[in-house]
């Protein structure tokens, strides 16, 4: 009899050891309205695929609005493999995101789905590549993969979310992406194919990146990249968490590892990157990030970064003007929760959800907490509505990642979409009130600062998923917001807003100065009915993800936009009016071509 | 709170319950102390005839039922011990609705809100006018996000009861949450007519009124709270953003660094997780002595950690101090008598001493606590075998495969083929 508890010979773990490990560490041609010349005031303007408004929808009083499932009928086929192999490695319930960017410059917007990966002991399906895809669209809500000829099919690494933008200001889009591992910058070659460059940009930060996001942060013209980093985990060394009981191991809660910092990336206006994290002020070590957004939440001009931490205070990093920052998260009142708990932030959105001009924040959380809403009260304060709003309760019982504001119902007030699902497969042994997979909610918004949660708008809000990226995409050019969703292990959704539009609207593409002709950062306030309609151009957003870079807006009853407002961004930005324009159309706005304001 | 998955507590922590219970009303926890909230439940059995204080209960002769034990122990934050005895109970006298409010309790806390919902309304069936079954009905509506059903079990209670201050409490606080600052107000004031140095009171007014706008006495409020309960969160944190919105950014600055060391103070395992990870790391290279010295950090850092006086136990176990093994293992024990992994340390330390009955009575009070774990028969089959037993060596070490077999990724990993 060997002694009890000395080591196994032949290198196996032993059970004292185990017993350590354990409990430690085991452990549109019509819409191409991109690079058309402008026809009329600096617009180019073209009629959409179907533009005329739905017999019987109640003007001023939109109808609900459903959605089908038209995942088999655009080509979107991918399926996320999270490499599960039973060892319940923490990266394997988070993934993952998707990206919505024109990255052959046809006017259309194309698709890009991050592959998770393999993960030790995993066998992936046969026949079936674990890669990252890329789809173009082809119009008509038709998709085709051309991952192969493209190449951004990805290095066999644990991939989370990405991010595009013209970093080189050469005119095409180029893609970033997060793995846990070294990310990846794809460079666009403009030719249909991109390039690896990640070491010559030197943006290839080698720890467990998640959401990625790019703008102009120093308003030199060239946008500057934040990545926000999650924890220190080492799938050699990993714990288990769970009941000692078959079936019962579940992965483990981020507070058994140290937080890594974000990383933030000053472009050098050649794509090449300095990393400025200290630099700039972002120095704070406490952070798990999940989800990233930037936007100009103080209305001072320049873009600041609200991150979604998980377990951790949320950061929000106001731009001091020069592109350097303070965290100011806790004393504006969006790092808690209402009762001062740190929560398990995902994924989050920022947009003017009550029409007061100032950019309000949402941020989804783990289940039995709920998705948070901080009302923008302005003088850069905020102030938690999560309950007030209607959207406290309803919540508690969802496991929230992709959220993003959008108008699908074109009644001019934003509501929300949250992709759900939980992180633990086997919840259902510990909670018999919440399920892993979980029901997508749209909340509607009710005007007066209220939502009601929406009954299931159609079948893919019926059954349940496992959620993580979301983003909002008009996929078929009919010019109303559809629902791109990925999956964890499972086929990416495809949620077409079934109809034709249920009232007015319009969908504007800026047109920037090189090298941000995406004019990212720009602010646009449309005044159309008596209703002042705020929308800005984003990079990434919701989680590990980027959405459609045309700015929608609902219009109800309204057929003509009575002024457009453009901030654009830069030091040099200004404002310009746009007059008098249709609805019903995809437009893009050109940068000079407006009525200069200041 | 969710006490059932070991580690996971933040992952699956205090749900929204913690809106409630931990954060704003206190009302399970505290109330279950003075007697008038949810848990635990009314007519728990004095310890006469006694349950052990480490190990399972062991019922016979001299016990008491068990409807009184597992009250018990169900006061005593043992849940596991409580549970069988609780169903076991309801079996017996179905009608008791001591019995089902204190399951209402068990399965409340530990995330089972359907289970916990059916105990409640079977109680109140039984005894339409409880206060506490219907404040426990009332708590599972708000974990599970059914606000208004909550305001209506709470609007009943205050019907039969107006001056009911944790109902007050409760409503008052739902109210805050919902914006009607009136009536959040008046309720909190309820409350605190009847329990002035509520702390909870005094953070559910000082919410009504900076709902208000009134940020002065919102303040006053929330330093109230900070001062019956230091290191409140909740008000630690408003105390932050009402501060600013009063233009005073030196005392938001000093509230918000007060409340960053609340937080560390109630995160134990921020501070120690470094050393913990160190510790295991060390103990994995064989380093026993580097081990030893993390683990002894945590131990002074959070005493009261079952978990490392678990580690500090396996440690003194590979360098041969088995009388000190044995004792960290012991004080393992009294922290979290029901820990299936020290049960099986100390059977084996007990083994490795020669007291092989006393191993074997551990080991089983292992399988006891958890049937599924597998690491238990491996050990037994050692010590069967040691014995000349081969016969029940082989079945022990067929049960450990059978289980192993089951879950491969369980947390002892005893090398699949090896023999004890």
């Amino acid at each position: 009899m060997r002694p009890i508890g000395s080591r196994a010979a032949g290198g196996g773990v032993t059970p004292v050891r185990a017993a350590l490990c354990g409990a430690l560490l085991l452990g549109v041609s019509a819409c191409r309205g991109d690079s058309s010349p402008p026809a009329t005031g600096g617009m180019a303007t073209a009629p959409p695929r179907q533009a005329s408004r739905a017999d019987g929808a109640v003007a001023g009083v939109p109808a609900a609005v459903t959605f089908e499932d038209a995942t088999a009928a655009t080509g979107l086929s991918f399926r996320n493999l999270n490499g599960a192999s039973g060892q319940k490695y923490m990266p394997e319930t988070l993934g993952s995101g998707l990206c919505v960017f024109d990255y052959d410059g046809d006017g259309l917007q194309d698709v890009y789905f991050v592959q998770s990966g393999r993960l030790p002991g995993y066998e992936p399906p046969p026949g079936m590549p674990v890669r990252s895809a890329l789809y173009r669209n082809l119009g008509g809500g038709r998709f085709e993969e051309v991952t192969e000829s493209t190449g951004v099919g990805g290095p066999d690494r644990y991939g989370f979310g990405c991010s595009a933008a013209d970093v080189d200001g050469d005119g095409d889009r180029d893609l970033y992406v997060t793995y846990y591992g070294p990310n990846v910058l794809y460079r666009n070659n403009g030719d249909g194919t991109f390039a690896d460059v990640t070491a010559a940009a030197r943006v290839g930060d080698p720890r467990w990146g998640a959401s990625a996001a790019f703008a102009d942060a120093d308003g030199d013209g060239d946008l500057d990249l934040y990545v926000a980093n999650y924890v220190d985990y080492d799938l050699r060394n990993t714990l288990y968490c769970g009941e000692n009981r078959p079936g019962w191991r579940t992965v483990c809660h981020p507070k058994n590892f140290d937080s890594q910092p974000d990383v933030f990336y000053r472009n050098r206006g050649d794509g090449t990157f300095d990393d400025a994290t200290r630099a700039a002020g972002i120095d704070d070590r406490t952070g798990k990030g999940l989800g990233v957004v930037w936007g100009d939440y103080d209305g001072d001009g320049d873009q600041d970064i609200y991150v979604a931490n998980d377990d951790t205070p949320n950061f929000l990093w106001r731009n001091r003007g020069d592109g350097t920052f303070d965290e100011v998260g806790q004393l504006a009142g969006v790092a808690l929760s209402e009762d001062g708990v740190p929560q398990a932030g995902m994924g989050t959105d920022m947009a003017d959800y009550d029409g007061d001009g100032r950019l309000d924040i949402i941020v989804t959380n783990l289940a039995e907490e709920t998705n948070e809403l901080y009302h923008n009260d302005g003088g850069g304060l905020f102030s938690d509505r999560t309950f007030s709003s209607g959207l406290g309760a309803p919540s508690l019982l969802d496991l929230g990642f992709g959220t993003f504001f959008f108008d699908p119902d074109h009644d001019g007030d934003l509501d929300l979409f949250v992709a759900n699902g939980h992180i633990i497969d086997n919840i259902a042994l510990y909670n018999d009130t919440i399920t892993f997979e979980q029901p997508l909610r749209l909340y509607l918004n009710r005007g007066g600062g209220r939502f009601d949660r929406a009954a299931p708008a159609g079948a893919p809000f019926e059954g349940g998923h496992v959620g993580r990226g979301a983003v909002p995409f008009d996929i078929d050019d009919d010019g109303d917001e559809d629902i791109l969703v990925a999956q964890n292990d499972r086929p990416a959704l495809v949620l077409r807003s079934a109809g034709p539009p249920r009232a007015h609207w319009s969908s504007l593409t800026l047109s920037g100065a090189p090298p941000n002709r995406d004019a990212i950062g720009a602010m646009v306030v449309v005044e159309a009915g008596g209703r002042r309609l705020m929308r800005y151009a984003r990079t990434g957003m919701s989680y590990l993800s980027q959405g459609d870079r045309r700015l929608h807006f609902g219009l109800g009853e309204t057929d003509r936009l009575g002024r457009v407002v453009v901030t654009w961004p830069g030091r040099r930005g200004f404002t310009e009016e746009f007059a008098d324009l249709p609805a019903d159309r995809f437009l893009t706005l050109t940068l000079g071509q407006g009525k200069r304001l200041n | 709170m969710t006490a059932v998955i070991p580690l996971l507590s933040g992952r699956l922590r205090a749900p929204a319950a913690a809106l409630v219970c931990a954060a704003a009303l206190a009302a399970c926890a505290r109330s279950a102390e003075e007697g008038s909230g949810a848990a635990p439940p009314p007519g728990a059995a004095s310890p006469a005839g006694g349950l052990p204080e480490t190990g399972l209960p062991e019922m016979g002769p001299g016990q008491p039922p068990p409807a009184e034990a597992g009250l018990l122990l169900l006061g005593r934050g043992d849940l596991k011990g409580a549970e069988p005895l609780l169903v076991s109970a309801r079996r017996q006298a179905p009608d008791d609705a001591r019995v089902l409010e204190g399951l209402g309790a068990l399965y409340a806390r530990t995330d089972r809100l359907r289970q916990a919902e059916e105990s409640y309304r079977a109680a109140l069936a039984k005894t339409p006018g409880s206060i506490r079954a219907r404040l426990g009905l009332a708590a599972v509506f708000v974990d599970s996000g059914r606000y208004e059903e909550a305001r209506a079990a709470l609007a009943e209670i205050l019907k039969a009861a107006p001056d009911d201050p944790t109902a007050s409490l409760k409503l008052a606080l739902l109210m805050a949450r919902s914006g009607a600052a009136v009536e959040a107000e008046a309720g909190a004031r309820r409350a605190l007519a009847r329990q002035p140095d509520n702390p909870e009171g005094h953070y559910v007014l000082g919410l009504a009124l900076g709902e208000s706008g009134r940020y002065e006495e919102a303040v006053r409020e929330m330093r109230r709270t900070e001062e019956l309960q230091p290191a409140h969160l909740g008000a630690l944190s408003h105390l932050v953003t009402f501060s600013v919105r009063l233009g005073r950014g030196d005392e938001a600055e000093r509230w918000r660094r007060a409340w960053q060391e609340a937080l560390l103070r109630q995160r134990v395992e921020e501070r120690v997780r470094d050393h913990r990870l160190k510790g295991v790391e060390a103990f994995n290279r064989g380093d026993f002595a580097a081990s030893l010295a993390e683990f002894d950090i945590i131990a002074r850092e959070d005493p009261d950690d079952p978990e490392v006086h678990l580690h500090l136990g396996s440690t003194r176990i590979a360098l041969h101090d088995l009388e000190a093994a044995r004792a960290e293992i012991l004080t393992s024990l009294r922290l979290e008598p029901r820990s299936e992994r020290a049960l099986v340390e100390l059977g084996r330390v007990e083994a490795l001493q020669n007291r092989l009955d006393e191993a074997i009575a551990a080991l089983q009070k292992a399988i006891a606590v958890n049937p599924e774990f597998p690491e238990p028969h491996y050990y037994l089959a050692g010590i069967y075998r040691a014995r000349g037993d081969a016969s029940r060596s082989a079945e022990e070490m067929a049960r450990f495969e059978a289980l192993r077999r089951r879950s491969p990724g369980a947390a002892m990993e005893v090398q699949p083929g090896g023999r004890p």
